[in-house]
């Protein structure tokens, strides 16, 4: 099982230039196989600069980055191979499809791993069934799918590298909420299925509360908060000051002064069930 | 109430298609109106959108924006300064390099003398905020902020109604908050209709009207209260109601004393609260 | 992350900044001709002298004309060389070996130094004290006569403001794709040229895509926002010529008529020998 950690990473961007700026300052955390971890926080805090370290695509300025105890950044690391093992999810990934058909657009990643093509197209038919793509929908040209199609489509351009963490920025964002939902549904059915740990960057307070099991809150590069969605969502005062707001149910329910941190709907409604004084019906 | 759209026996086919994205369309928005149009990817909203300032011409029936006819060409410049449009990638409807540029950029479309266009530019950069920023350039803004230059673009031509085509679904928190506050100071200070294509439910929940398009016709047309309340009717258009919604739908199934129509926290808080105390 | 959209303008508070960009393009041109025009030793001293008077008026900082002097700097120095060992001349200075560099040669190097360092020195200010959207609008007026000929000056214009408007962009978008494909696997940098061209095309097709898919997107908002072309349209910024253009106008038009003057005349100090040889 994979295990990905930062020690005291720092990016700055264009050092002692007159545009310096500190992206990233001071971030430590461990995400191991299983885990599904959400980092929140506005617009600018550093997020998207974060996660493009934990592949080795940006170097940091100070700290480390361990994967599997070892430094990514060490000497003759194959940060190549790396990138085989953490699948990285741009926001918009569907901007990045150029092949012919969709079929060949996932292959992508797995030839670019030097698979045979056996093991390609298991590959492909491995990352189709995650993304719920049809056979029509994998023979299509890419540009000829709907909004959601697309996303689901680049989703499993990267699931086919059969990556053992995968990192997502704002997989869900601009998409309607039939396709939001199921696409939040496909990544946790990879990593139920497959034991990989997940990194899910969102603004979507909906989306951490359901699907995370920690969370870490950045603001202006830093980790301000960081621990188990639950304990992270009922601070929801130390949420506010951060200028984040917690989902409408999890605000009711603490509001109504209900014991335990409600996530979902169904959470709620069973903890203003149990205010109310009645088990259900 | 005095009107500023209407849509009569509406259809529209997009070229080499076979399914109309919309069909039999009968609408009316009442001038000061502040309007959400919902549904899934496909439903027709987009497209009822861009019927209204000439984008698209109704391949059936007729549609009437200030009362002009839209099918009518001899209309369509005066039709597109009454109703201006923002839409959905902030990137791709800012021209200039410099944000008050592009403020000047419909005003100067119009030929009005420059004064005038002076003049309309600082009015519309400081009714969204963005005075401020004039001289920088939209590279350094942020979604949410190119998107208020964008509807200070559109606010220059002083038109009478404002559609937003998924204005805000590029835009994160911040930036969604900002730009419908906008929308809704515009609609309350001047009486401006703003009509609102959008997939979040809180938008439409804080709309005067909401209508929920499902496969090219009119599904749901009436307040957030009475539409939220159609729970099956939502389910089968692809839409989740709020969270406050759900929750108290979800108690009031199990029995509790419930009102229906819940569509915020505070409601949903001063109904539980009542049933406490009783 | 430094803003592409201003080019290499630079901010301050010359009087070079506030000249209108239609004279201080015109003015430009002029300067280039007196430049070109110089042949003698006094004329080439008094466009150099001139040319650092303006580099000195932007308050731009000297380092910034160093740096684009020095992709120049090779040339210069290689030329030089040549001008100083293989020009004929009265005066040897020394002998060494096959090298006999002349009096005359090294004033000659010394005068092709002073013409394209002041080249390089006035076409810098112009770009360092205009911004691109200020050129642009300068260069849409100056074209205006080529509309006589049909040429589409504001369409022209119009596109050069786009383009400026999306570079960055594009460059942000591209800058995306290439770290998305990295994370598939894709290697840009190893392998033969061929192989490397080839790494593009995941690049190259999606940006294309991206760009052909903003194009109408950006047309539609255009017309939404009642844009008809060119005609009837009036402007927000009206470029505006003052007594100080004019007087900038005195200054470089007095300048190429003396170095004219002393071209067409032979005006010049007395030949070096001459003085050289009352000493």
């Amino acid at each position: 099982m994979i295990t990905i950690s930062t020690e005291n990473l720092t990016h700055i961007y264009s050092p002692g230039s007159p545009f310096e700026k500190t992206a990233v300052d001071g971030v430590s955390f461990t995400l191991t196989g299983g885990e599904v971890m959400g980092i929140i926080g506005h617009t600018g805090s550093g997020k998207s600069t974060l996660i493009r370290h934990l592949n080795g695509l940006m170097k940091p300025t100070s700290g480390r980055v361990l994967v599997d105890g070892e430094d990514i950044f060490a000497k003759g690391y194959d940060r190549r191979l790396l990138r085989h093992r953490v699948g990285l999810v741009f926001q918009y990934p569907e901007y990045q499809l150029f092949d012919e058909t969709v079929e060949n657009d996932i292959a992508f990643g797995p030839r670019n791993m030097g698979c045979g093509e056996e093991e390609i197209k298991r590959r492909v038919a491995r990352a189709a069934e995650f993304a719920g793509l049809t056979e029509s929908e994998l023979a299509a040209s890419p540009f000829e799918l709907s909004g959601g199609q697309k996303r689901r489509a680049a989703l499993a351009g990267v699931l086919a590298m059969e990556p053992e963490a995968l990192v997502l920025d704002e997989p869900a964002a601009g998409l309607d909420p039939i396709s939001r939902r199921r696409i939040m549904l496909d990544i946790i059915a990879y990593a139920n299925q497959t034991g990989a740990a997940i990194l899910l960057v969102s603004h979507s307070m909906e989306d951490i509360a359901a699907y995370t099991t920690k969370v870490a809150v950045m603001r202006d590069g830093r980790f301000v908060m960081q621990g188990a969605t639950r304990d992270i969502f009922s601070r929801v005062g130390e949420l506010a000051e951060h200028g984040l707001s917690v989902p409408q149910v999890t605000r009711i329910c603490a509001e109504l002064g209900c014991g335990e941190t409600a996530l979902t709907v169904a959470e709620g409604a069973e903890a203003v069930k149990k205010l109310l004084g009645r088990g259900p019906l | 109430m005095d009107e500023i759209i209407r849509f009569e026996n509406v259809g529209f086919t997009y070229p080499k298609r076979e399914t109309p994205a919309l069909k039999n369309i009968n609408m009316t928005v009442g001038r000061g109106e502040f309007v959400a149009v919902l549904g899934h990817n496909g439903s027709g909203k987009s497209t009822l959108a861009k019927l209204i300032n000439c984008i698209l011409v109704p391949t059936e029936g007729r549609v009437f924006t200030a009362r002009l006819d839209t099918s009518d060409e001899a209309n369509t410049f005066e039709i597109r300064r009454r109703a201006g449009m923002v839409f959905q990638n902030p990137d791709n409807q800012l021209v200039a390099t410099i944000v008050e540029d592009d403020v000047a950029f419909a005003p100067e479309n119009l030929g009005l003398p420059r004064e005038e266009i002076r003049r309309r530019v600082d009015e519309s950069l400081i009714a969204v905020g963005m005075y401020d920023h004039r001289d920088h350039t939209p590279a350094t803004l942020s979604g949410g902020q190119k998107q208020r230059v964008a509807i200070a673009g559109v606010l220059a031509m002083e038109p009478e109604c404002l559609i937003m085509d998924e204005a805000t679904s590029m835009l994160d928190p911040v930036g969604r908050r900002d730009v419908t506050a906008i929308a809704h100071r515009l609609n309350e200070e001047r009486g401006m209709t703003v009509l609102c294509v959008t997939h979040h439910m809180s938008e439409a929940v804080a709309a005067d009207r909401v209508i929920v398009l499902k496969d090219g016709g009119i599904l749901l047309d009436g307040t957030p209260r009475e539409v939220f309340a159609q729970r099956e009717k939502l389910a089968e258009s692809g839409l989740t109601p709020p969270q406050p919604s759900q929750l108290a739908d979800t108690l009031r199934d199990e029995g509790f004393d419930i009102p229906a129509g819940i569509l915020t926290a505070e409601e949903c808080i001063a109904a539980v609260k009542a049933l406490l105390k009783g | 992350m430094r803003d592409i959209t201003l080019g290499s303008y630079y901010r301050a508070d010359s009087v070079v900044h506030k000249l209108d960009a239609r004279v201080k393009i015109l003015l430009m041109i002029t300067l280039m001709a007196a430049i070109f025009t110089a042949n003698g030793t006094v004329s080439y001293a008094a466009v150099f002298l001139f040319s650092i008077a303006v580099m000195l008026m932007t308050k731009v900082p000297l380092k910034l004309y160093l740096k684009s002097l020095r992709p120049l700097l090779i040339l210069v120095i290689f030329t030089s060389l040549l001008n100083i060992f293989y020009t004929h001349g009265a005066i040897t200075l020394f002998e060494w070996w096959i090298f006999h560099p002349t009096f005359e040669g090294v004033l000659f190097s010394l005068k092709m130094i002073a013409r394209i360092v002041s080249l390089i020195i006035v076409s810098s200010a112009l770009m360092y004290t205009t911004t691109p959207v200020a050129l642009t609008d300068a260069l849409e007026w100056l074209m205006k006569p080529l509309k006589a000929v049909r040429f589409p000056v504001h369409e022209t214009a119009l596109m050069m403001t786009l383009a400026l408007r999306f570079i960055p962009t594009l460059l942000e978008e591209a800058d995306k794709i290439m770290c998305a494909q990295k994370a598939r696997g894709a290697d840009f940098e190893s392998g033969g040229l061929l192989h490397r061209a080839k790494a593009l095309i995941p690049v190259i097709v999606p940006l294309l895509v991206s760009a052909f898919r903003r194009a109408p997107e950006l047309a539609t908002a255009m017309e939404c926002r009642c844009y008809r072309g060119g005609e009837g349209r009036t402007k927000l910024r009206v470029m505006k010529a003052g007594y100080r253009d004019a007087l900038a106008a005195l200054i470089v038009l007095t300048l190429l008529g003396a170095v004219i003057f002393a071209r067409v005349k032979g005006f010049d100090v007395p030949p070096w020998s001459e003085i050289l040889g009352l000493i």
